[in-house]
């Protein structure tokens, strides 16, 4: 009984150890980038309801595929956009036709793959554009030196078949990027209090890939 | 010695039937005490009813009994409300803290609230409001790690659903406790699921999308009760068996009617029907074992299933070209025909 006890203690204190352990890591070392967003690269994610629950501030970081919005298909899905090769790198077994009758079946049961994402900045700050997706993060880095403009970002990616072409085609989807941003005092209180204002957001993406708010800067009103 | 309060509620429980029945009614004319005798089996009663109630805070009639249900379902409620009031008031407030207050909250508050549970632990015997206080507990860990991932940005993991589990099953044996049992024996599936489904490579987010780990597993949650005794808490190995039957059918149900991957390299159609007939084979051996073990739960779940994965085969075979009332006809003459089976089967048990 006692032992039980100590179990749920240790879960306690472990968990928290390992988590701060984690946010340690990223944080130590040389960061991966350090990048600069304007406000218009962000949508809020403030909950709008009229009791105003939450009191946090946390933003998402708008991103797109390469070619959008004009490479989109009717349901809103890219269309084409990376190599059946690239595909087969990432673990997807690319060996049925995709105009053949048992594709959408073959396709649909397989299941997502984790991945790395390259996304370059747009040199106005606006926004994020997909470069490409690999297994291998320091591969990517590799090809896409430019830490203040390129982020290299965790991801899912599903395999899909598309006609949007007219002629059905592999494509994938990205998903799951780690996009959300938690700003923390005193950053979201300049924002509060500022709630029009254009702003800069300064953030710096550590060894892990995850991100920390480092400042914020006002420019002139919206 | 009896160590669990089911156990010595069933034995006070007969202990005051025989009480009743020696005095009055068929057996007092069958079974004839002598002054002496009733007067030692009323001081051994008496006895044994003490301290029995010395330990367990024990129902004296079925009032009572319906009054301590109300009671753990009111804790257990109270229990949800108060997890679901604490997230609520903290993501009230929790943006007007600088980040070192925020954790520091986040950490003390589970630790702060099994302390609680401890301290309650030791003033009742019920266990209502340790109960209660270990279930916020349980949810403001959960609170603990989302908030730290929200606060460092950090990806979600998998791993987060281990740490849940492991802590609400410490709960659960703490303080005898099935819902906790319930809750972290759910969580450690998932977290299984999840791990297998990451080491692959693939989302751990989709770890539902494989029903075939959590099928497996379950088997193992299921046996449990066979290799580790549970003295202290039996009441705990028809958790096991119930979670684990329950997980192990939904994963085969899934399997046999949706449209799941499967690890079987064979066409979608033969591995549907493989686990339909699968389904079938062993909720009957589970309704089988059920009755011979002794372990109603079971069979019932195990009858559920059953009925189930029938109802699923018939509407698909059926329901398109039969007429409604033939098809629900013949659903009821199969109820009949499951009533029958099973009637046969409790004769033989």
């Amino acid at each position: 009984m006692k032992k039980s006890l100590l179990v749920a203690l240790a879960a306690l204190a472990l968990a928290n150890a390992i988590t701060l352990w984690h946010v340690a890591r990223n944080s130590a070392g040389v960061p991966d980038t350090s990048i600069t967003l304007n406000s218009e690269a962000l949508s809020s994610l403030s909950r709008s309801d009229a009791k105003d629950e939450d009191s946090s501030v946390n933003f998402n970081i708008r991103w797109q595929y390469p070619g959008m919005p004009e490479t989109m298909d009717d349901w809103g899905w890219p269309r084409i956009w990376i190599a059946r090769e690239a595909l087969q790198r990432l673990g997807f077994d690319c060996s049925v036709s995709p105009a053949s009758s048992d594709a959408q079946a073959f396709y649909r049961r397989q299941p997502s793959r984790r991945a790395f994402v390259a996304m370059q900045l747009a040199t106005s700050g606006t926004g994020l554009t997909l470069l490409e997706t690999a297994v291998d993060s320091n591969a990517l880095r590799g090809r896409y030196p430019d830490s203040k403009h390129v982020l290299i970002l965790p991801a899912i990616v599903t395999i899909q078949v598309t006609s949007g072409t007219g002629v059905p085609a592999l494509t994938a989807i990205v998903d799951k990027v780690p996009t959300q941003i938690h700003i923390p005092k005193p950053f979201s209180t300049q924002i509060r209090t500022h709630p029009n204002a254009a702003f800069r957001l300064h953030l710096t993406y550590g060894s892990l890939h995850e991100p920390r708010v480092t400042g914020v800067d006002f420019s002139t009103p919206r | 010695m009896v160590q669990d309060r089911a156990e010595a509620q069933r034995q006070a429980d007969g202990i005051r039937t025989l009480q009743r029945d020696l005095t009055s009614g068929e057996l007092a004319e069958v079974l004839v005490l002598s002054s002496e005798q009733k007067q030692r089996f009323d001081l051994w009663a008496e006895s044994r009813l003490a301290s029995l109630g010395a330990v367990f805070d024990l129902d004296r009639n079925t009032a009572q009994g319906a009054m301590s249900w109300g009671a753990r379902i009111a804790s257990a409620l109270g229990g949800f409300a108060l997890a679901v009031s604490l997230v609520l008031l903290f993501q009230r407030y929790w943006g007007f803290f600088d980040t070192w207050m925020q954790v520091f909250f986040v950490i003390l508050a589970p630790a702060a609230l099994l302390a609680g549970a401890e301290y309650a632990a030791r003033r009742e015997r019920t266990l209502y409001f340790a109960s209660l206080l270990s279930l916020v507990s349980l949810a403001a860990f959960a609170l603990n790690l989302v908030v730290l991932g929200q606060v460092f940005n950090i990806a979600p993991s998998e791993r987060a659903l281990l740490a849940w589990g492991v802590f609400a099953v410490a709960l659960a044996y703490r303080y005898g406790q099935r819902l906790h049992l319930t809750i972290g024996l759910f969580l450690l599936v998932s977290y299984g699921c999840a791990f297998l489904t990451s080491s692959l490579g693939y989302d751990w987010l989709e770890f539902g999308a494989r029903p075939e780990y959590a099928a497996s597993l379950a088997l193992i949650l299921w046996s449990v009760p066979l290799w580790l005794r549970h003295a202290q808490n039996p009441a705990f190995e028809s958790v096991y068996r119930t979670l684990g039957i329950s997980i192990f059918f939904i994963a085969v149900v899934s399997l046999a009617e949706g449209n799941m991957i499967s690890f079987f390299p064979f066409a979608p159609d033969v591995i549907r029907t493989g686990y339909r007939s699968l389904g079938l084979v062993i909720a009957m051996g589970a309704i089988w074992l059920g009755i011979r073990r002794q372990w109603p739960g079971q069979v019932n779940l195990a009858a559920f299933f059953f009925c189930g994965l029938l109802v699923f085969r018939l509407h698909a075979w059926w329901w398109a070209w039969m007429p409604s009332w033939l098809f629900f006809g013949i659903l009821g003459l199969f109820g009949v025909v499951v009533v029958i089976a099973l009637r046969q089967l409790r004769r033989w048990a």
